[in-house]
């Protein structure tokens, strides 16, 4: 009966939803999760057809306000600079991310007692370490042993292909003295656990047709099921359920039939990311709690951090086959990882090194912008610039600031009447001017390694906020924050998070490594105190 | 003249013809590459299959051109050498930078899908998956100096 008392119901299936439903299945606890979304079907993918650069499919938009599927839901961004992109189906944004899997630093937990700002974690960066080898055996990770910048740790499958474009721009990073490493990646670079190994197809931010890169509907889900967890599509949690003693008693939804059901649970476990994790909470009032549930701090929400993103890109003289390979993974520079106050701003930031443009995007955007004229020297110009771009983005850490915020929206609402999220985000100073010195590193270094022509992209780029951090955040102090040091809400002792919302700060990489190993961290903290769990 | 959306042809002839020319001013030929004219890549199919709502843009721009041909000198643009062709969408392409932007970006689109052009820039004619690509590994020597440097990460 799908409506009895369950021991754990998980509202999400994407990269945390699915990692905590895989490390507590072991647990024989009879585990539910519900997920608005379908499962994908692979052969669907753009990749598959040979106009992939303009196929128009269910996975290629990355705003839902564009792509506007019956999972999605609007999201109202005019008042933020950056906009909030998003995958809701089974795999979560995994489904379109680039996979680049850096993990975060030592120092990323402990930024006050290190500079002086925000707040230190609960937890620390070795707390975590197990978690992210486990979590890299879990998804399949590839990387190269022995980077010097991170605590040394050895990914479980061999480095993604750096091409004659890696080998390049690390030239140009070796002449600066920089720091340079291939990437850790999501993406397999050997058959894995019955998955067939990445052909360089390119377009892994459309999905992957090949199933190399570790989108945790291929990855988590399939061995999460054989273990006895019960994956409900197409189910929209409207609300968590609270008793008078401030215990969840489940959730309601809408059904794939669209009737609205009560599931009942012990424990309830959010994993909606940094954005639907508090629209969900806010929605969730009741007469203990007004404000939405978990909300006595008054935080949920709150401390919205985006990571605002830069870029440069570089042309070179020679073809470079830039455009071959992940897309979004080749290298990382962490040169300018952390604070130096000579710099006018605190924290840091990691280069990522991105292949260069396929074809019709690099004609398209040649045309639109007059790089690229009419007439016959289309052809010379076209081949100037076709497989020898290299873009270098610039991943800002993003310092939490109560201002920016997801609250609910006064009048959209998604297809089941639920208010849509708003984002009220404003990019600090502190981030502008780590973006002005990202930037001018960026284009540094493409000179260095020989580009002939750069430029820069208007900052903070707006169709970036793909990491979503900090609106349920973590602390011991029930006033300062939304759970407790292991994921418990302070307020309700049966009700747990477990995605980037409880991040305390926002590293300055991309977080779904560090997303996950979290997950898996409460995961475990969970299994160890099953006896005394709500005490 | 109907510029319906919903007819199967949206443009009359002369605006096909000028069409076609524009297409071809846009891309033209380049016989050494093996690259064919943008005019022979099939643009109105492949607007018509995937917005075929930008025909009344694009049929609008198109009468502007062979309004200033007109005015100008008194001729169908069809009728004009291809040099006065040019003189007169430069001058409309100056006045307005967006002018037939629409058309040159479905123009590309359409251009490199095209096989031929697909193999004079060197790729193979086909879908990106199942067969894939090479791309070559990498020379790991090159990290040598960033080895030798030693940990840069921050103790904590
Ligand atoms: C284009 C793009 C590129 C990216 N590239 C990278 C990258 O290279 N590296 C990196 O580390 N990160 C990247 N990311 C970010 C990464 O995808 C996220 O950090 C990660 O997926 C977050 O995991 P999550 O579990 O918090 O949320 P998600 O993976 O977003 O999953 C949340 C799930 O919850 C479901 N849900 C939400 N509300 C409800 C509800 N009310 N009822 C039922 N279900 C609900 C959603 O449908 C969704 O499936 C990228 C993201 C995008 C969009
Ligand atoms: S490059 Fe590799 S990971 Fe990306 S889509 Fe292609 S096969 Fe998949």
């Amino acid at each position: 009966m799908p409506n009895d008392v369950v021991d754990v119901v998980i509202i999400g299936a994407g990269a945390s939803g699915a990692a905590v439903a895989w490390s507590l299945a072991e647990t024989r606890m009879r585990i539910v999760c519900l997920e608005q979304g379908d499962w994908m079907n692979p052969a669907t993918y753009p990749s598959n057809f040979q106009d992939w650069e303009v196929h128009h499919g269910e996975t290629s938009a990355i705003s839902p306000n564009h792509r506007n599927r019956d999972a999605d839901y609007p999201i109202n961004d005019t008042e933020s600079p950056i906009a909030i992109v998003n995958f809701n189906a089974v795999g979560g944004s995994t489904i379109l991310y680039s996979a680049h899997f850096p993990r975060f630093h030592p120092s990323d937990f402990r930024v006050r007692s290190l500079d002086g700002v925000a707040d230190d974690w609960p937890i620390d960066y070795f707390t975590l370490e197990p978690f992210f080898a486990e979590n890299d055996r879990n998804m399949g990770v590839s990387g190269l042993h022995g980077d010097p910048a991170i605590p040394e740790h050895q990914p479980p499958l061999p480095h993604i292909p750096l091409g004659r474009m890696g080998e390049t721009i690390g030239r140009g990073f070796n002449k600066l003295g920089w720091h340079w490493w291939p990437s850790d990646s999501a993406i397999i670079t050997e058959p894995y656990e019955g998955r067939g190994q990445c052909l360089n197809l390119g377009p892994c931010n459309t999905g992957c047709a090949q199933g190399a890169k570790s989108s945790v509907d291929i990855s988590y889900w399939p061995v999460a099921q054989r273990m006895g967890v019960e994956v409900r599509t197409n189910c929209r949690v409207n609300q968590i359920t609270v008793d008078s003693k401030d215990m969840a008693t489940g959730v309601e939804y809408w059904n794939a039939d669209g009737v609205i059901q009560h599931q009942r649970a012990e424990v309830v476990i959010v994993a909606c990311n940094g954005v639907g994790t508090p629209r969900l909470l806010l929605h969730s009032k009741s007469a203990r709690f007004p404000n939405g549930i978990a909300n006595r701090s008054g935080l949920v929400g709150k401390n919205l951090m985006l990571h605002p993103w830069g870029g440069a890109s570089g042309l070179f003289a020679i073809p470079l086959e830039s455009h071959l390979g992940p897309q979004g993974c080749c290298l990382l520079s962490q040169e300018f990882y952390e604070t130096d106050e000579s710099r006018g701003y605190v924290r840091g930031y990691n280069l990522q090194i991105t292949r260069g443009s396929p074809p019709i995007a690099t004609a398209r955007y040649g045309i639109a912008s007059g790089a690229i004229p009419w007439g016959t020297a289309h052809h010379d110009e076209f081949e100037k610039r076709y497989d020898r771009s290299v873009h270098i983005g610039v991943c800002a850490e993003d310092l939490p600031e109560e201002h920016n915020q997801v609250v609910l929206d006064d009048v959209l609402t998604d297809s089941n009447g639920i208010p849509a999220p708003k984002i009220l985000y404003q990019t600090s100073e502190n981030s502008m001017r780590m973006l002005a010195h990202g930037t001018a590193r960026a284009v540094e270094a493409l000179e260095a390694a020989g580009a002939i022509e750069t430029s820069v992209a208007p900052y903070p780029i707006r169709m970036a906020g793909w990491h979503l951090l900090g609106t349920a955040r973590m602390g011991t102090d029930p006033e300062r924050s939304v759970v407790n040091e292991w994921g418990r809400s302070h307020d309700v002792r049966n009700l747990f998070i477990v995605d980037g919302s409880v991040f305390v700060t926002s590293g300055g990489v991309n977080p779904t490594t560090t997303i996950q190993a979290v997950a898996l961290y409460i995961a475990d903290a969970m299994k160890q105190r099953l006896a005394t769990l709500f005490d | 003249m109907s510029q319906s959306i919903a007819s199967d042809n949206p443009l009359t002839n002369v605006q096909r013809a000028i069409l076609d020319i524009v297409l071809d001013q846009m891309i033209p030929e380049d016989s050494t590459r093996g690259k064919p004219s943008a005019a022979d890549v099939g643009v109105f199919e492949y607007i018509m299959e995937r917005s075929p709502e930008s025909f009344v843009e694009i049929g609008r721009q198109i009468n502007k051109l062979d309004a200033l041909a007109s005015s100008s000198y008194e001729k169908r643009y069809t009728e004009l050498t291809r040099e006065v062709q040019d003189e007169t969408l430069n001058q409309l392409r100056e006045q307005d930078s967006r002018f037939l932007l629409t058309l040159a970006i479905q123009a590309v689109e359409c251009y490199y899908l095209d096989s031929r052009v697909m193999t004079a820039i060197g790729l193979p004619t086909r879908p990106p998956y199942p067969d894939g690509y090479t791309v070559h590994r990498g020379d790991l020597t090159l990290l040598d100096p960033v080895r030798e440097r030693g940990q840069i990460w921050r103790r904590t």
